[in-house]
Formats: structure tokens, sequence, C-alpha cells
């Protein structure tokens, strides 16, 4: 019988946990809280131990069960041996979980310094969750320590007891919520206290296993630790009773009075004053202002990064405004920000279609004053200025931004020539297009800076783009002409310069040579003349001698004598290397000679 | 248990009067409290108000912040009957709750009146300029601010009078041409191009030429005057050979020609000449003759 009560009580526990896992895990996700997370991890802890207890339980019957239905007169000593044998299969169970439980402060704690601190979302629904789940483990550790005390049944009502201590990491949890809600970051500090909690069960777990192993006795579940919780739980309930407890005076006979104890009604009314209360504290943030709210009232209009403290939410409320956040709205196109790390410039011709981003080109095509078309998509920088004025006068800031973005720049463009605005005019023209928006935005006290207009995309409807390249082209080309004119000039120049040179030296150098030439001919006629003076007969007779050797030798020489052919030189005639005409004569002048 | 049922109903009646007799006014608002239907009263100053409870006075919430739309692309034809697709961006307010209610009833209503009425004023409007004050390249002679001004002007006197709307400003959010024209456009745009690519083209052609033409020139002159400069140069060296050998033979003239002359016949009596002699001639004086001793 007490096996059976006891495996009710671990069906309990384990009903419980995984519905605690469920509503933990789901706010989890949903506000991105370390805490709850850890809480959850909690609950899967609790769970697993709970899964344990029942198979060591299950196991043991099991083998009792063999172990009667063989011997059917078992005596008392092989019942003691099969539950000796359970407490090992038991204990042994436990050491395997305590070291699964082990593994989970650390998977939490590495999570916890992985992630860097963010806002947490919908953090009124993570206090709403917390309280649900508190609830159920107060009712559930209220019911198993009745049942326990009922059944007198000290295990499990020791499971109440510390199922009520699981209770405290939901606490801390709703106070990591809280925290959250005021603005100070305590969720990475509860999830690290979870996370030790854990750990401290699962030494606790590992530490009983081992000297229930050693032992060979049952295996119990007590630790200091459970011990200071149980005071710690106590006293707490004790004050809010003396404090509270008396005043409510519940009608006698209530049906849960027992579950309902008066101090717990104190301790819970106490708890959610203090909470309601503490609900007005508000930490802003270093580049945060503050608007003060009295029933919607402005009372106080700029205050300071601090602590501050409000009266609750009907009564007043205070609005953060971010002053240094750089706002950004885009013409012309839309990014969507959870997709585009970064949108780059793009190419003329590309046809703008990238996941995450989408051309408009009603917006970005725009005429300029020479009656062409230009494609500009632009971004705007803006930031508030005058936390009340952006905050309350401007229904839809960033549209209205947009909107005056868009007509500005329409304007500007319209008075403008296509070409200058794609090349030196850009600057300038984007320039002249924020100061007007400046004065604009100024005008109609939206409360904001415009910082800066940038351009995002500027270039030729998409048809005429071949158009504007091959302009770029016409003057490539026509620098490529110059460049090659002037090289053959430079080619050209030099190289006549050398020419020059080289003829002019020629000249000189005949010259020169000229008269040098002249005057060593003029010097040995002047010396061979003066030899010939001495004895001018013999010398022209030698020297015309000399020529006629020199000239007649070796040429072919008729030597005709006028007595023989009587001054008729005419048979004479023949080509050097022809037959004489007249064997005859030819002969009769060789036989002559 | 009586009691107790009557502790319920007295509260419950407490805190149905105090959430409906109390009224939290914020500042983007303006209030209209209506008794049975009829407007009693304006509240424009946010804070806690009282009123009679729910069925007797109600509450009409109305947007007191600034607020825009876009009226749809209107195509409308200037005074030189050239297309212009313009949309307006209108930034408004709520002015005055009561009428606003009366003429308009709500923020969409008041959208669809608005953009009728700046819609035809803007073509009032742009029927009275040509499309050089729209689109010009001289900035003096843009005409938009004026045209807006007046619309706008013009929209917020009849708003305020008729919807209790106020008019904060209307700009032209879009001004383009008609989807039709824009092929025309592209083509001229495109010819504009084509024109200015052959024009970069003809002047790189020309610019080039006059580059070589003129190096041609210049290097033709530097030729030619080296030319001279040699010449003359030639010209100096050959006149001081002329002159000294003029010079030296003039001393010995008969020599000169002498050997000069019988230099010439070792010039020119070479290989090819056949010489005819007579052998009269002196030379061959003693060939038939032997010398008598």
């Amino acid at each position: 019988m007490a096996l059976d009560r006891k495996i009710r009580a671990s069906l309990l526990s384990i009903g419980t946990d995984l519905v605690l896992i469920a509503i933990k895990g789901g706010l989890a996700l949903l506000t991105g809280s370390l805490a709850l997370a850890a809480d959850a991890f909690h609950s899967l802890s609790d769970l697993v131990v709970s899964i344990s207890v029942l198979m060591g339980i299950l196991l043991r019957r099991l083998q009792l069960h063999r172990l009667l239905g063989r011997g059917e007169t078992g005596t008392s000593a092989q019942q003691h041996a099969a539950e000796t044998h359970g407490h090992w299969i038991e204990s042994s169970i436990a050491a395997v979980v305590s070291l699964l439980i082990l593994y989970m402060p650390v998977e939490i704690i590495s999570e916890v310094r992985a992630s860097e601190a963010q806002e947490l979302d919908y953090a009124w629904a993570g206090i709403l969750g917390t309280l649900v789940c508190i609830a159920i483990i107060y009712f559930v550790s209220r019911f198993k320590i009745i049942v326990g005390r009922d059944t007198n049944s000290p295990a499990l009502e020791a499971d109440g007891y510390h199922s009520r201590v699981d209770m405290f990491t939901s606490v801390a949890v709703l106070f990591s919520l809280m925290g959250q809600i005021i603005g100070i970051g305590l969720d990475p500090i509860v999830a690290v206290i979870i996370a030790v909690l854990i750990g401290i069960t699962g030494v606790d777990l590992f530490v009983s296993s081992i000297v229930s192993l050693v032992k060979g006795t049952d295996l119990h579940q007590l630790s200091i630790w459970e011990a200071l919780f149980n005071g710690l739980n106590k006293f707490v309930g004790l004050v809010s009773h003396t404090l509270l407890g008396r005043r409510f005076s519940l009608p006698q006979g209530f049906q849960l009075t027992t579950l309902l104890h008066p101090r717990v009604i104190g301790f819970s009314v106490l708890a959610m004053v203090s909470v309601y209360l503490a609900s007005g504290l508000t930490v802003l943030k270093p580049w945060e202002y503050g608007v003060r709210l009295r029933f919607g009232e402005i009372v106080d209009k700029q205050l300071e990064a601090g602590l501050h403290y409000h009266l609750p939410v009907p009564f007043e409320s205070i609005v953060r405004i971010n002053m240094a956040q750089v706002r950004r709205v885009e013409v012309g196109f839309r990014t969507d920000p959870s997709v585009s790390a970064g949108v780059s410039m793009l190419l003329w011709e590309a046809r703008h279609e990238k996941a995450g981003y989408r051309k408009l080109e009603q917006e970005s095509i725009m005429l300029t004053g020479d009656q062409s078309i230009i494609d500009l998509s632009m971004i705007v920088h803006y930031r508030p200025r005058d936390a009340v004025s952006h905050w309350l006068n401007v229904k839809d800031i960033g549209e209205i931004v947009r909107g005056l973005t868009e007509a500005t720049a329409r304007e500007v463009l319209s008075a403008e020539r296509s070409d200058v605005v794609h090349s030196e005019a850009r600057t300038r023209v984007m320039e002249e297009i924020r100061d007007r928006l400046t004065e604009q935005v100024t005008q109609l006290a939206l409360g904001i800076q415009v910082l800066a207009v940038y351009v995002h995309d500027l270039h030729p409807p998409l048809d005429v783009v071949p158009a504007f390249r091959d302009v770029f082209s016409a003057k490539e080309d026509k620098a490529r002409l110059l460049s090659e004119a002037q090289a053959y000039r430079n080619e050209a120049l030099p190289r006549a310069s050398g020419q020059r040179t080289q003829r002019l030296a020629e000249a000189e150098a005949f010259a020169v040579e000229s008269r040098l030439h002249a005057e060593g001919d003029a010097q040995k006629f002047e010396q061979v003349a003066a030899a010939y003076a001495e004895a001018p007969a013999l010398t022209r007779y030698r020297l015309f001698l000399e020529t006629l050797e020199s000239g007649l030798a070796g040429r072919e020489k008729i030597i005709a004598d006028p007595q023989v052919n009587q001054g008729s030189y005419r048979l004479w005639l023949f080509a050097p290397d022809q037959q004489p005409t007249l064997q005859v004569n030819r002969q009769r002048s060789r036989g002559s000679r | 248990m009586r009691k107790t049922l009557a502790w319920f109903g007295v509260l419950t009646v407490i805190g149905y009067l105090f959430s409906t007799c109390l009224v939290q006014v914020n500042e983007d608002e303006l209030v209209l409290i209506t008794q049975f239907g009829s407007p009693v009263r304006v509240v424009d100053k946010a804070g806690l108000i009282g009123k009679l409870p729910d069925p007797v006075q109600t509450v009409v919430r109305l947007d007191r912040r600034l607020q825009a739309i876009d009226s749809d692309l209107g195509e409308y034809l200037t005074r030189d009957k050239k297309n212009l697709v313009i949309s307006a961006f209108i930034l408004w307010r709520i002015d005055d709750p009561l009428k606003f209610l009366q003429s308009v009833k709500d923020n969409q209503g008041a959208e669809q009146r608005l953009i009728d009425l700046s819609g035809s004023e803007l073509g009032a409007a742009i029927g009275n300029y040509t499309l050089s004050s729209f689109l010009t390249t001289n900035s003096d002679e843009t005409r938009i601010p004026e045209i807006v001004n007046s619309v706008t002007g013009k929209c917020r006197t009849q708003a305020k009078e008729e919807f209790g709307i106020q008019v904060v400003g209307i700009r032209l959010r879009r001004l383009g041409f008609p989807q039709q024209n824009l092929r025309a456009v592209h083509k001229r745009m495109r010819a504009e191009r084509e024109r200015m690519a052959k024009k970069y083209r003809a002047e790189g052609k020309e610019a080039a030429a006059k580059i070589r033409s003129q190096t041609d020139k210049e290097v033709r002159e530097l030729l030619a005057s080296t030319y001279r400069e040699a010449q003359i140069k030639r010209g100096h060296g050959e006149a001081e050979s002329v002159r000294i050998y003029a010079k030296a033979f003039q001393k010995d003239p008969d020599f000169y020609k002498l050997t000069r002359t019988l230099e010439s016949y070792g010039k020119f009596l070479d290989d090819k000449t056949t010489l005819i002699l007579s052998s009269q001639s002196p030379l061959f004086k003693y060939l038939e003759t032997p010398p008598d001793e």
C-alpha cells in the first residue's frame, strides 16, 4: 500500500513538472528571458528526478513480485534482500540522473555568457505566467504536505517541502521580470542563481545516491540547503501571518481553509501590493528622456536619466523616448530590417532585386528640369530633438518625413539639368534637399533634427542606361584619340630633330673634308710642280709614258698605218667581243701588226 | 447572504460610476463630450475630467496629432496643354472637433474630402501655368512653391470653414508624365545621349587630326630648314676647296694641265676602251723607225 501512494505522489510530481515546463518554456521563448529558461530547466531537472524515482519504485515492485510469486512463502530475509537489491537499482539510476542534472547548470551558464543584454518582450505576460506557476507549485506543495501528513508519509511531506523550495526560484524569476519593466537587468543574475540551485540539487542527489549505494540503505534526499529554504519559507510565512493574517477573518468552515491558510493570504496580499507599488519604478538609460504623465497630462517634460518613481498605472506613467537613436527613412525603396544585413550601393543596370529589398519606382522615378527622368532613391537620417513635440504632435513621423523628402527632392530636381545631377551637381542637390527639408521640419514643428539625406541609388531610367554608358565611352574614345595623336607628335618631333642633327653634322663633315682634301691636294701639287720645274721636259715625257703604260697596258689596241688603209677606218669598227665583220681585213690588220 | 449581495451590488455600481464618470484625456487627443448625441463640451487639455455617466454623456476621442495622406495620382493639363501626373501630400490635423464630427465624421471621411478638395484646387491651379513653370533648368523660373502655396491657401480656408480641419501643408509628392509619354521621353533622352556621344567622338577625331597635321607640318619645316643649313655648310666647304685648288694650280698651270690630263687618261682608259692608234703617232716613232744611234 505504501508503494502505491508513492507511485501516486510521483505521478502527481511528474504531471506538475510537465505543466510547469510547458508554461515556463513557452514564456521563455516568448519573452527571451534567460531566467525563465533556467527555471524551465529547473523544472526539467525535477521531472527527471521524479521519473527516476518512479522507475526505481516500479523496478523494486517488479522484483518483489517476482520473488514473492516464485517463492510464494518468501521469508522476511528474502524480502529484505530483494528490497536491498531494489535500493541498489534506484540509487544507480539516481546517480546517473544526478550527472544529467549537473550538466544543466553548465548549459545555462554558457547560455548566459553567450547572450548580450537585451530587452525582454512581453514582460507582463511573463510575470502573469510566472505568478500562475508559483500558484501551481504552491498548491501542489501544500497538497503533498497535507496528504503526506494525513497518510502519515514523511517522504511525501518532504517532497512537498521540496516543491516549496522550487517556488523560490520562480519568485526570483518574478523579480527579474519586474526589474526588467523598471529597467534593471537582473535576468542573467537570476539565471545564474537558478543554475547554481540546480547544480546543488544535482550534487545533492549524487551524494545521496553514492551514500545509499555504499551503505545499502534507502535513498534519502536531505540536505542543508533544503533545510535552509524550509526555514526561510516558514519565517516569511510567519512574518506575513503576524503582520496581516489576523486582519483577514475568513468565515469558519471554509472548504479550502487547509489550503488557503490566513498567513498565506496575508503574504500574497502583501506581495501584490508591493509589486503594484514597485511597478512605478522606472530606470531611464543615459540616452533616454522620460515624460511623466498624470492622467494623460504631461507633468514633467524632460526627466533625465536615472531611477524615477511614478505612481502606479492608472495615475501616472512615464514614457521613455530614445533621443540618441538615429532613425532612418527610406525613400524609393524599402528594406526588410530582419533580412537585410546591409544595403549596398547598386549597379545602374541591376534590376534591384534582392531578398528583403523592394524597389518602389513610383517613389523614385523623378523628373528633372530638362524634362528628363532620373531614378533617385534616398535615405534620410533623423533624430528626435524635442521629446514632447516629436511624440505628441505627429502621428507617424516616418511617413511624414518620407513624404516631405520625396516632395522636396522633386521640387529641387525640377530645376536642375539631368546630366549635372548625375555628375558635378550631385552633392549640391543632396545638400539642397537636406536644407529645404530641415526648413520644413522646423516650420512644421515636427520636433526632429534631420541629420543627413543620402543618395542610396541615383541613375538614369534603365532603358536609357546603355545610351548613358555610350556617352561615357565616347568621352573615353575622345581622350584616346587625343592621346594617340599626342603620342604621334611626341614621337615625330624628336625623330625629326634627330634627323636634323645628323644631317647638319654630315654637311659639316663634308665641308671639312672638302677643305682638307683640297689643302692636301694643293700641297701635293705644289711639291710635285716644284720638282717638275727642275726638269720639265724629261719629267713631262716620263709622266706621259707612265700614263700610257698604265692606261694602255692590257687594253685592246689597233694600231693602223695610214699608208695601209689610206685613212679609211670604217672597216675597223666592231664591238670588242664580236667577230670582225671582214675576216680578211682583220687578218690583214693582224698580220700588219 | 443578502447583505453580501447588497455589498456586491453597491460595489458594482460604484465601480461603474468610476469607470464612466472619470475620463482621462491624453495629450494627443481631443475629446468631445456628447449628451444624448448632441455635443456639449470640447476638451482640448489633457488630464482627468468628470462627466455624467455613460448613457447620458458619451465621449468621442479624436486624434489631434499631425497626420498625412497621399492623394491618388491625378492627370492634369497645364496651360500649354501638356499632361502632368501629380499626387499631393497633405499634412493636416483636426482643428475644430465639433465641425469635424458634423461634417466628415471620422478620419476616413476627412481624408476623402481633403483628397477631393486638393485635387480640384490643384487642377485649377495647374491649368494656369505652363509646363516650364514646373520643369525648368533656370531655378528662378520655377513656380512650384508659388503653386503649392496658393493651393494650400485655398484648401486651408475651405477645409477650416467646412470640415474643421487645419491644412498644415500641401506638397507635390509625385510629379511626372503619363505612362504613355514615358517611352517618348526615354527615346528623347536616348537620342540626346547619342548626340552627345557622337559629338565627343567627332571632337576627338578633329582634335587628333589637328595635332597630327600640325606635327607633320612642324617636322617638314624642321627638315627643310635643316636641308638649307646643311647645303650652306657644304657650299662653304666646297667653295673653300675650290679656292685652295685654284690658288695652288695657279702657280704652275701648265703642269697642272699636264698632270690632270694624264690623270684623266688614266681614268677614262678602262677595260672597255679600244684604241685605234695611228702608227704615225710620235708614240710609235721608234716602233717603225728604230732610232739610229
